[in-house]
């Protein structure tokens, strides 16, 4: 194997690892808000970014969204178009914790429970940029931009 | 890629994108019809006020259940899902999630005598089923109050709680 198949054989990898990661920490963070939608929606009010009429359509949809998404990206079925939407989903839920961080709001972040006992810190937000790097990677990846037919 | 192919490359990007916006909007509104206790789609503003509000409902803070725990003739309901009841719930609380309430109706009031008084919980004041249970035991006469704080409030108030195996 010469060096440019072996680089290819290691970012391939590397992908492979960032897909299961990134589609794992989606499943799972989707199976509690899944299972109490109104606990979830709670949650969502507590940012105090979404309007009213907004907060428990997001709690019925938004965790389904993160289930789907997430289970795309471990199977590698529609990679482009899920971990596209993951950066996205990503980038408002980094910029909503940063905002109500800087604006000093004590919430829970409902990240992967409902449940208070989860405040959203600063660890949450570098968490969520290494996800989105994640998401980088994968969509840098010659796998993705090169063969429209898996993506 | 070449241009030429890029567009159409582009184009089937965007149309998976709304499709899976579709398959979880088909998803959550499925699931959630589906569910004994659905989440309605309008967010009830009522549930931010405080307790004793103009909702009118007999809510119960946190000075008061502590203040009815101290007494014997108190029951501490917990409507939530069970394995939210096992993490953790408030002590000696039982379990009436919101499935099992009509098969354990029976029981239940048969095990809480007439003069007990009797509070509900579910995990704050934002959820449903403590309502449902508190609807439903006054609808046979038992009625009952809800601790609105909910088992968030229990527990952010750094009061002890009690796991289940």
């Amino acid at each position: 194997m010469n060096v440019f198949a072996r680089r290819r054989a290691g970012h391939g990898i590397s992908v492979i690892l960032a897909r299961l990661i990134l589609g794992g920490v989606f499943v799972y963070a989707s199976l509690y808000k899944i299972m109490a939608p109104e606990e979830f929606a709670a949650v969502i009010f507590n940012y105090r970014l979404a309007p009213a009429w907004l907060v428990n359509p997001a709690a019925i949809i938004l965790p389904w969204l993160e289930f789907w998404l997430g289970a795309l990206v471990i199977s590698g079925i529609w990679l482009r178009a899920s971990v596209i939407m993951i950066n996205i989903f990503l980038a408002i839920f980094m910029a909503a914790i940063g905002f109500n961080l800087w604006r000093g709001l004590d919430f829970n972040c409902g990240c992967f429970s409902n449940a208070a006992g989860h405040p959203a810190a600063w660890l949450t937000l570098a968490r969520d940029g290494i996800l989105l790097l994640m998401g980088g990677l994968i969509l840098a990846s010659p796998v993705v931009r090169a063969a429209p037919d898996q993506a | 890629m070449p241009d030429a192919e890029k567009k159409p490359f582009l184009a089937r990007t965007w149309v998976q994108m709304v499709l899976i916006y579709l398959l979880s909007l088909a998803s959550g509104v499925l699931i959630n019809w589906w569910r004994p206790l659905s989440l309605p789609w309008v967010f009830q503003a009522d549930k931010t006020a405080e307790p004793g509000n103009a909702s009118g409902r007999a809510e119960v803070g946190l000075p008061y259940l502590l203040e009815a725990l101290r007494r014997d003739d108190v029951a501490v309901i917990d409507a939530r899902e069970e394995p939210f009841y096992r993490f953790g719930h408030i002590p000696g609380a039982v379990n009436v999630p919101p499935d099992s309430l009509e098969r354990e109706l029976p029981a239940l009031l048969e095990a809480i005598p007439a003069h007990y008084e009797i509070i509900v919980y579910c995990s704050d004041r934002f959820c449903p089923m403590a309502e449902n249970v508190i609807l439903r035991l006054a609808s046979v006469n038992r009625p009952a109050r809800l601790f609105s704080p909910g088992y968030i409030g229990w527990e952010e108030a750094g009061h002890k709680i009690e796991v289940s195996p």
